[in-house]
């Protein structure tokens, strides 16, 4: 099972629905990877970026994981979705 | 930091001395008028709970090294500046109303860098005796009101020269202890809300106004303080029957009041300035410039759901395809991302001060609110363009209840068939609330004289503009010696 975390943007204008994206994506890879808060001092597999906009330079160096992926519009959902299976199938 | 739930029950340790239409108030958390305003200021509490917006909604203390609410934290680079204003414009979407608390932010951030300065100069311990109230403030995440603007009186005169010396709150009695003050503050956004009060001088001052040039922090229900709530356009629609349509916001509003200090005592360690008149101006500055930079957040927030109702109403009306309704809610969009260009272009430009946290450029933040005290109400106008007349006559929703009037209401306010007329009539209230109702105060009012009328601003884009260079560029280019 791939260890997954997520980060929300802020949200100040976002030009999609931020918390239903991360739903599709966790719901999609239900019993390939589990998705949880991150924790500090904890290393995950994948981190997954969620931004409202491209506005936002972060890519959250604090949070310790080997691939990062980056939302910034609804359409790429399904490429990430690959991506991260893909590298389920990889582990 | 506390939850959402813990901020309310906090609340009701208070013992405010709250008047309003007449009556002493025993309880604001549950009263109907105030509840709303709580709703929105408790937001900044509830938001910082969800994951999704923790990242705008909290920070890392540079005292503490932990994570706060950032309504208490010090700016510590330009970055938490463009965050303080996304934050803010979340806030405001959210709420479509004043959430109150950046006041308190602000003056935060405006005492924590004047003290430093005034402390250097003076040799004076303002500012070990402020980080002491805000680690506390940050610690147990604590809602602080900035007071600055007096009553004034005549407004020709200095505050030592007013024919009543209490028109600018003044120190009436030192003791060994600390000092007594009286005056009063007007135009109190959330001081109801708050469980301390940070209070500043309104202006610079000179010589001779020494006992007007104090800054200090106090509980909210001090002795000697005495709150009268103030009207707001359809209040009382929010104590009627029926009233979850008529309101227009149902769950957010916000609120202004007037603070009365009556020798109200002030310990010395909870003092920040106290005769040192030639600092007075410097904490009227950065207040206003930080408080000029929040409303290119919280408005264009406010902004954003007023730009939904209408096109929602153009949707409802069967009027959305039209060319000038596009267009007018282009222009909406364009005069509402000017105002949130401003609030980002003087974080961006903001530096570092002697104390360590950022200030903005105070030129744009300056030009952010003087377009602020305009555009919204342009965005305004065309929202009531486009919402067209029922917006102001339509009937009430004790009439859309009536059996006798419902059916009549239901046929003759119909729009688009299949949307019902009760949503149609929920979009025009919430329209009517932001422009005409409790919300426009927050929206309209508010923008002109909040932070600052617009001439506050001018002087200070005058002060700023840097003219002479100017003249120099033009002079070098015309080859004048």
């Amino acid at each position: 099972m791939l260890r997954c975390t997520v980060k929300f943007c802020g949200g100040c204008n976002p030009r999609f629905d931020r918390g239903a994206a991360y739903e599709t994506v966790r719901s999609s890879l239900a019993g390939l990877a589990e998705f949880a808060l991150p924790q500090e001092g904890t290393h995950y597999d994948v981190l997954l970026i969620i931004r409202g906009c491209t506005g936002c330079p972060y890519l959250y160096e604090e949070v310790d994981a080997d691939h990062r992926f980056i939302i910034t519009e609804a359409e790429q959902i399904p490429e990430i979705i690959r991506n991260i299976k893909i590298i389920c199938h990889e582990n | 930091m506390m939850t959402k739930d813990q901020y309310i029950e906090s609340l009701r340790k208070l013992h405010l001395n709250l008047w309003m239409f007449g009556e002493k108030i025993e309880n604001p958390v549950d009263d109907p008028i105030i509840r709303p305003s709580l709703n929105s200021f408790a937001a900044t509490y509830e938001l910082a709970e969800d994951p999704q917006y923790q990242d705008l909604m909290t920070a890392t203390s540079h005292i503490s090294g932990k994570k706060v609410n950032r309504f208490t934290h010090m700016h510590q680079s330009t970055d938490d500046l463009i965050k303080k204003v996304k934050m803010q414009r979340l806030l405001g979407q959210k709420t479509a109303a004043c959430f109150q608390r950046c006041v308190g932010m602000d003056a935060m951030n405006a005492v924590f860098s004047s003290t430093f300065e005034i402390d250097e100069t003076c040799g004076t311990k303002y500012h070990e005796n402020f980080v002491k109230f805000l680690s506390r403030v940050q610690d147990e995440d604590l809602a602080v009101d900035g007071a600055m603007t007096d009553v004034k009186g005549d407004r020709s005169l200095a505050p030592s020269k007013q024919a009543d010396p209490d028109m600018f709150l003044h120190v009436v009695e030192r003791t060994a202890d600390g000092v007594y003050v009286t005056g009063a503050k007007a135009h109190q956004t959330g001081f109801v809300n708050s469980h301390e009060v940070l209070v500043m001088p309104t202006i610079a001052m000179r010589e001779g106004d020494e006992d007007y040039a104090i800054a200090f922090a106090v509980p909210t229900d001090s002795d000697g303080i005495t709150l009268i709530y103030g009207r707001q356009s359809c209040d009382t629609r929010k104590t009627e029957e029926h009233n979850d349509i008529d309101v227009g916001n149902k769950m957010y509003g916000g609120h202004e009041v007037l603070v009365i200090f009556d020798r109200v005592f002030v310990p010395n360690d909870r003092i920040f300035l106290n005769g040192e008149v030639q600092f007075a101006g410097m904490i009227v500055e950065r207040f206003a410039g930080y408080h000029r930079q929040s409303y290119g957040g919280c408005k264009v927030g406010v902004g954003d759901v007023l730009i939904g109702a209408t096109a929602l109403a153009g949707d409802m009306a069967g009027s959305a395809k039209a060319s000038h309704v596009k267009d007018k809610l282009i222009e909406m969009t364009h005069l509402n991302e000017t105002l949130y260009c401003c609030g980002i272009a003087c974080s961006s430009q903001g530096t570092k001060t002697k104390a360590g946290n950022y200030l903005i450029d105070l030129l744009l933040a300056n030009v952010c609110k003087q377009n602020v005290t305009r555009f919204p109400y342009e965005i305004a106008r065309l929202a009531q363009d486009l919402a067209g007349g029922a917006m102001v006559t339509l009937p009430s929703e004790a009439d859309l209840r009536n059996p006798e009037t419902r059916d009549y209401i239901l046929k003759y306010f119909q729009g688009v068939n299949g949307v019902p007329t009760e949503d149609r009539m929920r979009v025009l209230r919430l329209i009517e609330n932001m422009t005409m109702g409790t919300a426009a105060v927050g929206y309209l009012p508010e923008s002109m004289h909040g932070a600052g009328s617009p001439q506050a601003q001018r002087i200070m884009i005058a002060r700023q503009s840097n003219l002479e260079m100017k003249k120099d560029l033009a002079k070098k280019i015309a080859r004048i010696d």
